[in-house]
């Protein structure tokens, strides 16, 4: 495995070109040690560069200012989210409601045009009202 | 993975564009710190899933509006973002707990430096960059960083061509340590 050491760092710090990239890959899929050592490595620098990553954040000169900016981003972000419910609250009421008034007329209109029990002078509300005394009436 | 993301100004604007690239460059740089935070932080890799998403849209909220601007470091500002609001998390469940009796911000974010100072005695990888040498740690990341070799021989003032040799080297070093200790056959089992 010493012999592929380089290529092996090359490759997982991206350091190839796109030729070199492809031939690595094929020789890796020819070589289940050589595959599984990449794996392993990989593994290794990824817990590793979390914590160097982590570590820079937590050292970091500035970090109360970016801490401040950090709850400035999260509170802004909790606002929007919050109007963007209160906002879907709103238009689902309003759908809501609309869909309801929209229905009401459609049954006025068919209990009226079905009984042929037409008062012009009459409101709507009306017209509907009197179809079920009448029916009540019938009952 | 692009390195031209490794400049600020540019993953801001590839963000602000939602160019895909740019948020798989946040993933591939930062998911696993966010991971390793959150789990050893009371945590679930779910938890850690979930608030890295959130992350994100705070991060394009944010973004969204123009005029808004990141002054610090970006992976240290995403970070801090993940921080803010896993103890706001942390807050809201310890609320929900009548025995638990932590409801300072200050309380949980304090707490969350007395683990990582806890696991950087006790963690494998902590101790073993510990035993690394800091010109080694900063070779190792700045590269995974995909930050270009003629910028990190600047702040290091090496050569790039001494800082890739010492890249072989630093990583060497890594895994023979890294394999050397009992812990690490444990931890692959």
């Amino acid at each position: 495995m010493e012999k592929y050491s380089e290529y092996i760092v090359d490759y997982l710090y991206d350091d190839m070109n796109e030729h070199q990239r492809k031939d690595f890959e094929k020789l890796m899929a020819s070589d289940a040690e050589l595959a599984a050592e990449v794996e392993e490595q990989r593994y290794i620098l990824k817990q590793v560069h979390a914590r160097l990553v982590y570590q820079e954040a937590m050292d970091d000169p500035r970090r109360k200012e970016i801490d401040k900016s950090a709850k400035k981003a999260v509170k802004r972000y909790k606002q929007e989210q919050m109007s963007r419910s209160i906002g879907k609250i709103s238009t689902g009421r309003i759908v809501f409601r609309l869909i309801s008034v929209a229905a009401g007329l459609v049954i006025l209109f068919v209990l009226n045009t079905s009984t042929g029990f037409k008062t012009p002078l009459r409101g709507v509300m009306v017209k509907g009202g009197s179809y079920f005394v009448t029916l009540w009436r019938m009952l | 993975m692009d390195s031209k993301y490794s400049n600020k100004e540019t993953i801001i604007q590839a963000i602000r564009d939602k160019v895909n690239g740019a948020f798989e460059y946040i993933h591939e740089m930062l998911f696993e710190t966010v991971r390793y935070m959150i789990t050893s932080n009371k945590g679930s890799e779910q938890d850690a899933e979930d608030l890295y998403q959130e992350a994100i849209i705070c991060l394009t909220v944010n973004l969204d509006d123009q005029n808004y601007k990141i002054k610090e470091n970006f992976s240290g500002y995403f970070i801090g973002i993940c921080r803010k609001m896993w103890i706001d998390k942390l807050r809201d469940r310890s609320r929900e707990s009548f025995f638990d009796d932590t409801r300072s911000p200050d309380v949980l974010s304090d707490r969350m430096d007395r683990n990582l100072q806890r696991d950087k005695q006790q963690d494998l990888f902590w101790t073993i960059l510990a035993r690394l040498k800091r010109e080694c740690q900063k070779i190792i990341k700045y590269r995974l960083d995909k930050k270009p070799y003629s910028e990190i021989a600047k702040s290091l003032g090496l050569t790039a061509a001494t800082v890739r040799t010492k890249k072989y080297e630093c990583n060497k070093k890594l895994n023979k340590l890294i394999k050397e200790d009992p812990r690490y056959s444990e931890l692959r089992n």
